[in-house]
């Protein structure tokens, strides 16, 4: 649930039996200034993962840095389990938490988000997520 | 151990903003007897003093390309160990241990704080301004934390590189 430049945009998983009926149910919003698409979730494939990853961007704002720099991620199996964009002024911050497949080379994705940071003029990095396990 | 030091008057200067790009850029070393490193130290602390809540400030922060900061945490609550005010030229980072995650700010990202994990044990090096033998300081608590996000500063990261998920960073609340 974020502001995409002041749009309300929201996505949600859910477990639903009857999607028509809940399709019927959203229809009146139809007539609303809303945009809602409701789509089955195909079962996916149980893949194992590597430890969780911090992907954090931040510079100078402009259109396309979230669909390149998701677009990278994407192209390595990541899966983005959360993510958080700030927009204060100039500046833009980003921030998410990725899983790739455990036989991921992360310092070559790394490496790969450092050269899309240079062609982005922004500062980008992809850590581990530090864990404390008590 | 006396880290205090003999300054001339310094020039308050002003601080760079992120998305500097200052502020992303490794600063090299300087010779910690050169009057123009002097006189850069006077500058940060002129500066640091005027700017409400600051506890340091980086060479890099006021357009300077040089490995040096200063700091002053003396009056912070969540200070445990501190060396009062000091400039050090040059530091270098020998052990940090002990991780904590703290919310911290940073004058040159003033609509924002962040969640960091920081060493909260320290020992640096470095030089004080005007000489010539390196000195070690060990350190702990919020010390520990301001130095570390001062050499990130001179390492051109800021504390939006080190924040600890993708909801660790916060707008900045003014409280009046």
């Amino acid at each position: 649930m974020t502001l995409l430049r002041g749009h309300f945009a929201m996505t949600l998983i859910a477990d639903i039996a009857n999607i028509a009926a809940l399709k019927s149910r959203l229809s009146h919003l139809d007539d609303e200034p809303l945009s809602v698409l409701v789509v089955p979730v195909p079962e996916a494939e149980r893949t194992a993962l590597g430890p969780p990853q911090i992907f954090t961007l931040h510079g100078s704002d402009r259109p396309g840095i979230v669909q390149q720099a998701t677009a990278l991620l994407a192209e390595f199996g990541g899966n983005i389990t959360d993510i958080s964009t700030r927009l204060r002024g100039s500046l833009y911050v980003l921030g998410a938490e990725v899983e790739f497949p455990a036989d991921t080379d992360t310092s070559l994705v790394a490496q790969r988000v450092d050269q899309l940071a240079d062609e982005l003029d922004v500062v980008a990095s992809l850590r581990p997520a530090e864990e404390d396990v008590l | 151990m006396d880290l205090s030091f003999e300054l001339p008057q310094g020039r308050v200067r002003p601080v760079l903003t992120a998305p500097a790009k200052l502020l992303s850029e490794p600063c090299p070393e300087v010779s910690p007897t050169d009057p123009a490193t002097i006189g850069l130290a006077a500058d940060l602390v002129a500066t640091m003093l005027v700017s409400p809540g600051c506890v340091g400030l980086a060479a890099n922060q006021i357009g300077e390309r040089a490995r040096v900061f200063c700091l002053d945490v003396t009056e912070h609550p969540k200070t445990k160990t501190q060396h009062g005010r000091f400039v050090l030229i040059n530091p270098s980072i020998v052990t940090a241990t002990r991780k904590t995650q703290s919310r911290e700010g940073c004058m040159s990202v003033p609509d924002f704080t962040g969640d960091v994990r920081r060493a909260s044990r320290l020992v640096v090096t470095g030089y004080l301004p005007g000489e010539h033998e390196p000195i070690t300081i060990t350190t702990d608590a919020f010390e520990a934390r301001a130095i570390q996000h001062e050499v990130d500063h001179l390492d051109g990261l800021l504390f939006l590189d080190r924040t600890s998920g993708a909801h660790a960073l916060h707008p900045r609340k003014t409280y009046l």
